[in-house]
């Protein structure tokens, strides 16, 4: 147990940041970081030794993050579909913040926003890899690791993230 | 169309600073009680599942029970019509009609 808890000590801060990358919400991304340890637990005899144990533990991290935002996307489908049906009911609006004066600066928070906003339209597997990157400074080498893809593969995904955030943020900016 | 170009530079100032953001990462705090938390869960999970199995334990059991006499009771209850036969003719009928053959397979209870 006592290996455990410095498995958990060590990189409960890296996990639970990663979550929130994708989550944007300290409660979910808690959630999801003690189901990430959990899995560890439990899996920990199917470890293969070669690897690192960092690599394995942010992968599980990237995909119960992912698993958590399909899940949500599903249950808002549904919701929006059942919704249909309920009269009378509000629907909850996510506003994004929109400028009308072009010489007003957004602030930080609001720009935040925008970007998370960005992020969560462009392809899954660009958004892990721009998240590990940009946001929590992985090299090219350790998200390929953790994506287990080829370094030119990783190297792809950060390029067209980037492109694809540029017309994201164009369209945007534009409209605004 | 200098306007344009204008809206267009514009534009891209905006974006610039908006990817900026990834620069001013904010990151999560440690959390003191975050392996205490694990902790709880991995406890509730495996009380979960002794429940779970302490239920199905006397429920395979009891089916398991009642499979075995059941098919006791079937057994004796066909037997009996075996023993209820009164000659060799009605013992064969009854096989016959217990095994689904037909009235030539029948004669391979006939002793040669």
């Amino acid at each position: 147990m006592s290996e455990f808890r410095e498995i958990v000590e060590t990189y409960q801060v890296k996990v639970r940041n990663i979550c929130f990358r994708y989550v944007n919400n300290v409660d979910d991304a808690d959630d999801i970081a003690q189901e990430v340890f959990i899995q560890v637990f439990e899996s920990i005899s199917h470890f293969r030794e070669e690897a690192q144990i960092s690599t394995w533990v942010y992968r599980i991290a990237v995909n119960k993050s992912l698993d958590f935002i399909r899940r949500k996307n599903r249950k808002k489908r549904f919701a929006q579909l059942t919704s249909i049906f309920k009269a009378g009911e509000e629907e909850q609006i996510i506003e994004i913040p929109s400028y009308n004066t072009p010489d007003k600066d957004l602030d930080d928070k609001e720009r935040k926003e925008v970007l998370d906003m960005a992020l969560s339209k462009i392809p899954e597997n660009q958004k892990t890899a721009i998240v590990l990157s940009k946001y929590e400074g992985f090299s090219n080498n350790e998200i390929a690791k953790i994506m287990n893809l080829s370094l030119s593969a990783v190297e792809a995904l950060i390029h067209r993230a980037k492109k694809n955030l540029h017309k994201e943020l164009y369209n945007y900016f534009e409209k605004n | 169309m200098v306007s344009q170009m204008k809206n267009k530079e514009k534009i891209e100032v905006e974006i610039r600073k908006t990817l900026d953001m990834f620069e001013q990462k904010e990151s999560l705090p440690p959390n003191p009680y975050f392996y205490t938390r694990v902790q709880q869960r991995l406890n509730e999970k495996s009380e979960n599942k002794s429940i779970v199995a302490g239920y199905l334990k006397p429920v395979f059991l009891s089916i398991l029970l009642f499979i075995n006499v059941a098919t006791f009771v079937w057994y004796f209850d066909s037997t009996a019509n075996y023993t209820a036969a009164d000659n060799q003719e009605e013992l064969i009928q009854y096989l016959s009609s217990d095994l689904n053959l037909n009235t030539n397979q029948s004669s391979i209870f006939l002793a040669e």
